[in-house]
């Protein structure tokens, strides 16, 4: 259970903060509901690279890291295709730097070209190091346009190419910034050590000033239903074939959420799991078998990626997959929904050990406004039936829902 | 509008020094020992078992990672499908490895299921079925995680820095090839099991909010195990004193290059070693490092650069670790070279030191934070054969360090004679 109090400031920055005392830190988390999906299609990867601008300096601290290091503390972000995460963690009596240094940044930028110059590069490497210069690491690079035709999620986080980032001028910066990170369109967690009085105080002494921004209404374009198959083959230069089948799922807001979730698990989570049991364990068909989803907050994909062994045709494999997907539509036991619940249940408890992961929850739920699911969304998982889980796969794994990426190594 | 001075810093505070709560260690009549601490809020523990099996005791030094997961596919009692299922219904998860010195089992579980799961835990232990079938499929994984590892530069980067530092006949020089998993054999995996598994008493670490009644529970199943003798000796402890290796190898098809930069060093249990760890941070063991600020945050050669100090059972290693541009790698190979000898010739300012020795201790209370992070804690003064005063010993040299001392330990131990690997 995360007990927690939350406020909003005139500025419309939403504040919640979680006491716990059994640890001698605070972690401060502050969530933009802004990502690559946000971008202009011309610009994308935008948001990532902006993402490093945040560290280079604001309006009164030209240097964001030292101060938080002074203090005791560590601080990084992340962005993905909904949201960009900012986070502190510090001891708690220093909690008020992180105040400081996070409100200076969303007050105003100090629009340094030179960082703008060198974040480039920097992005420009992490594009390399992440996608180019590694086994399989163009996947999703051409995963998504092939999944998405409209929808943003048809370009990664990292963007389409290295172009639109040697391309981007600051004022793109400026413009993305004044619209984007303002208090209307933040969440802020603080948890840890603290008193929720004195972090509101804070809050509203550091955040308060800061005025608002316009009211900002998404007008992306929807993904429209797939009415065929789709099929792309690659030819690389890696050691094992790869099979990729993405079908498209609901949102991350959408109850059925939890449903496709579990249609996941049972394929794939844990030893006993049916992919591990059968089609690596028993027939010994793949190296690697995963089924996942992607969890966006508009429509994701469910994700099947596999790795055949060495001499299994990569036809064999596939037609092993999709025996199982049709077998999970017909037949699910109690025993093993109620072995997922129990993983998941368990997965629950070990993630409320860190005050920072339960700071980045709680940002989250209120995000896709329901901040009592942070407490609640076990319940969902609980209330699921056998037949909802079946319902769930007949919707989702059909033939003309689905992507398949053949990834092959050179012969 | 307010008063607020938003180009003044809020006052910092001294970190407090905290009591670190401390394992308690109990010593069973069959030598094994168990060390145990109660702490955290949830109903969650974590077991892990440490037997003296790892690659230093091993003819081969593949062996004992190919034992630890075989181990797991099946027992005398139960099979691998029977032990699965009740781990994932009980929502545990259970893996095991071997490093240089130890195959370890961790499992980690809600606290009540634990009772439930000992039987299965000591069955793969003492009883593993050690079967051919699923040493065919624990190879063919193998292989293909190789066979990808060895299309990454800086994986390729690493070992053939850690080859020239240790040679192929240590477990931190070793690194297998295809062929060397191919030619496993199931009798030589039995046959190593017989030897090692009761050899050297088992130390097992148990760290989560638990009933007193587990500590009886673990010596119900555990308490029985006998063991052959208490004195350990490490073979393949061969360390390769080769000269300065500067190596360079150009692949097809390369984006970036990646470098890794290496030496051995003295390890935890020197007095030095405080001052090894403080003057690490600075050069490029954090965020705010003058290898990140240099090489990333100015040149932008790199998407991160790190230096890492480890501890190892026999020695310390210290090295260099970064991915740059193909174009860019000589250049970045200057400017490592320059922060090296800035260290060695020029004072760091004061303010810097005080950075240094705050995030220091900033790190040091969040290491400390929850069970398993103070389990990790204990284990790493434990198994350096130190007790807790240690830490207080570390805390306080990183306090007294200065100017002086750093230039010291600098001219003394920073990459005076080291080995330089770029795959690009």
């Amino acid at each position: 259970m995360i007990a927690f109090k939350k406020r909003v400031l005139d500025n419309g920055l939403r504040v919640i903060v979680h006491e716990d005392k059994s640890s001698p830190l605070a972690a401060f988390n502050l969530l933009y509901d802004v990502g690559a999906r946000d971008e202009n299609p011309n610009k994308t990867g935008f948001a990532h690279l902006f993402e490093h601008l945040m560290f280079g300096g604001s309006k009164h601290v030209n240097d964001y890291d030292t101060p938080l290091q002074k203090a005791g503390g560590e601080s990084n972000a992340f962005t993905s295709n909904d949201v960009t995460n900012y986070y502190e963690i510090l001891p708690a009596a220093n909690i008020e730097t992180a105040f400081w240094l996070e409100s200076d940044r969303m007050l105003s930028l100090s629009f340094d070209p030179k960082v703008l110059r060198v974040q480039k590069d920097v992005v420009c490497e992490e594009f390399k190091e992440r996608y180019l210069n590694q086994p399989y690491g163009d996947t999703w690079l051409n995963l998504r346009p092939l999944a998405y035709k409209q929808h943003p999620y048809k370009w990664a986080t990292i963007g389409k190419s290295l172009d639109h980032i040697e391309n981007a001028t600051m004022d793109d910066v400026k413009d993305f910034f004044y619209k984007h990170y303002r208090p209307n369109n933040a969440i802020l967690c603080v948890a840890g050590n603290v008193k929720a009085d004195h972090m509101f105080k804070l809050a509203e002494k550091w955040f308060g000033p800061i005025p608002s921004g316009k009211k900002i209404i998404r007008e992306i374009e929807k993904e429209p239903k797939q009415t065929s198959a789709r099929y792309l083959k690659l030819e690389r230069n890696v050691p094992y074939d790869n099979i990729i089948k993405a079908f498209h799922m609901c949102s991350r807001k959408d109850k059925s959420y939890y449903a496709t979730d579990v249609v996941t698990d049972i394929l794939s989570l844990g030893q006993s799991s049916r992919f591990n049991q059968k089609l690596i364990k028993e027939k010994k068909l793949f190296i690697s078998l995963d089924a996942y989803i992607t969890g966006n907050m508009d429509p994701g994909l469910l994700v099947i990626d596999g790795k055949p062994m060495e001499g299994v045709p990569i036809k064999i494999a596939e037609e092993a997959i999709l025996e199982e997907l049709a077998l999970i539509k017909e037949s699910v036991s109690d025993y093993e929904l109620q072995k997922v619940k129990n993983k998941l249940e368990s997965q629950h408890r070990f993630g409320l050990m860190e005050i920072m992961n339960k700071a980045m929850e709680l940002c989250f739920f209120e995000l896709i406004d329901d901040i009592e699911g942070v407490n609640s969304n076990m319940d969902y998982y609980h209330q699921l039936q056998v037949a909802d889980i079946q319902t769930c796969a007949k919707n989702i794994l059909t033939e003309t829902n689905c992507s398949t990426l053949h990834y092959l190594k050179k012969s | 509008m307010s008063s607020l001075q938003r180009h003044i810093a809020p006052d910092i505070h001294h970190i407090p020094k905290i009591d670190i709560p401390e394992f308690k260690t109990d010593r069973w009549s069959n030598n094994l020992q168990l060390h145990y601490l109660k702490a955290g809020s949830n109903e969650v523990l974590r077991l892990e078992i440490f037997i003296r099996a790892g690659g230093y005791y091993s003819n081969n030094i593949l062996t004992p990672g190919v034992l630890a997961k075989l181990c797991r596919e099946g027992s005398d009692s139960y099979s691998a499908k029977v032990i699965n299922e009740q781990l994932d219904y009980f929502g545990a998860t259970l893996s095991l490895s071997a490093s240089s010195d130890f195959i370890q089992l961790q499992l980690y579980c809600l606290s009540k299921h634990l009772k439930d799961l000992l039987p299965y835990i000591k069955d793969i232990l003492c009883a593993p079925l050690l079967d051919e079938k699923s040493l065919s499929i624990i190879k063919e994984k193998e292989i293909g995680r190789l066979n990808i590892s060895n299309q990454k530069n800086d994986f390729i980067a690493r070992n053939t820095l850690d080859l020239h530092l240790y040679g192929p006949d240590n477990p931190f020089g070793y690194y297998p090839k295809v062929e060397d998993i191919e030619d496993i054999k199931l009798d030589d995996i039995r046959a190593y099991y017989k030897q090692i598994m009761f050899k050297y008493p088992w130390e097992i670490i148990l760290s989560g909010q638990y009933k007193n009644s587990i500590l009886n529970d673990l010596k119900d199943i555990f308490g029985d195990l006998s063991f052959e003798q208490n004195n350990y000796i490490r073979l393949n402890t061969t360390v390769f004193s080769k000269p300065d290796l500067n190596y360079i190898k150009k692949l097809e098809g390369s984006n970036q290059a990646a470098i890794a930069i290496g030496q051995l060093v003295p390890k935890r249990n020197d007095p030095n070693f405080p001052a090894l760890a403080f003057l690490n941070i600075l050069f490029g063991g954090f965020f705010g490092s003058r290898l990140m600020k240099n090489i990333r945050e100015d040149k932008g050669f790199t998407y991160g650069i790190y230096s890492s100090l480890r501890s190892l059972p026999l020695n310390g290693q210290w090295s260099i670790y970064t991915e740059v541009g193909l174009d860019v790698y000589n250049k970045a190979l200057d400017e490592i070279k320059k922060e090296i000898q800035r260290l060695k010739k020029e004072e760091v300012p004061s303010e810097e030191i005080s950075l240094v020795k705050n995030y220091i201790s900033g790190s040091f209370l969040a290491s400390l934070d929850g069970p398993f992070s103070l389990a990790d804690r204990f284990k790493s003064i434990h198994f350096s054969g130190m007790d807790y005063n240690y830490f207080n010993f570390y805390l306080d040299e990183v306090r007294a360090m200065n100017a002086q001392k750093i230039l010291d330990i600098a001219n003394q131990e920073l990459f005076n004679s080291y080995h330089e690997v770029v795959i690009a």
